[in-house]
């Protein structure tokens, strides 16, 4: 639980968008949507591991 | 874990919220509740000696630990609630985060109502 996962997410976004410019440019919108669809889906697999990390720590911390 | 980390993390993940925000909304809210689980993930074991430190003044006055254990957790479904629903806030979801919110009032009355109903009893055995 580092601020390195802060950076690999920015990382991505940036990516994301950076690619979307360039495809939109290209005149490939509908892959342009699906880069973005692809950057959210990992950033959710990331994210996802991190909130029932810290959930469960939660739980069993405040014995909810 | 010092405050001074905690405001650097914080800072750095704003900067990184601003830059994104424009062209990907969405990574935008990840980096937000990101950046709010590392500085929670981090303040846990502070609130470790905490929890601990008050269950052990409350076994020396010998308070009920019933009563203890529901302070411990209303505190932490509060905790849970503002947490989600500040991230939904700063989505732009208003009408969601007013949801939790309303979730986490009736959790906190529900974890409540045994000792309100024994305080109302005891009051009633005083009375009569």
């Amino acid at each position: 639980m580092e601020i390195t996962i802060v950076f690999q997410i920015a990382a991505v976004g940036i990516l994301v968008a950076v690619l979307n410019q360039v495809l939109i440019r290209a005149g490939r919108e509908e892959q342009a949507m699906m880069t973005t669809l692809a950057g959210l889906v990992v950033v959710l697999f990331w994210i996802i591991q991190y909130i029932s990390n810290l959930f469960e720590t939660v739980q069993t911390l405040f014995r909810l | 874990m010092s405050i001074v980390q905690i405001g650097v993390i914080g800072l750095i993940c704003v900067i990184l919220i601003i830059n994104i925000r424009r062209e990907n909304p969405q990574i935008a809210v990840l980096l937000s509740l990101a950046g709010g689980l590392i500085i929670t993930f981090n303040l846990m074991p502070i609130f470790k000696s905490i929890i601990e430190l008050i269950t052990q003044i409350s076994e020396k006055i010998d308070v009920n630990f019933k009563y203890i254990s529901m302070i411990i957790k209303i505190v932490g479904i509060a905790y849970i609630a503002e947490f989600c629903s500040q991230i939904c806030i700063d989505a732009g979801e208003g009408a969601v985060a007013s949801k939790i919110e309303l979730a986490a009032k009736v959790f906190i009355i529900a974890a409540s109502l045994p000792v309100i109903y024994g305080l109302i009893q005891t009051v009633n055995s005083l009375l009569s």
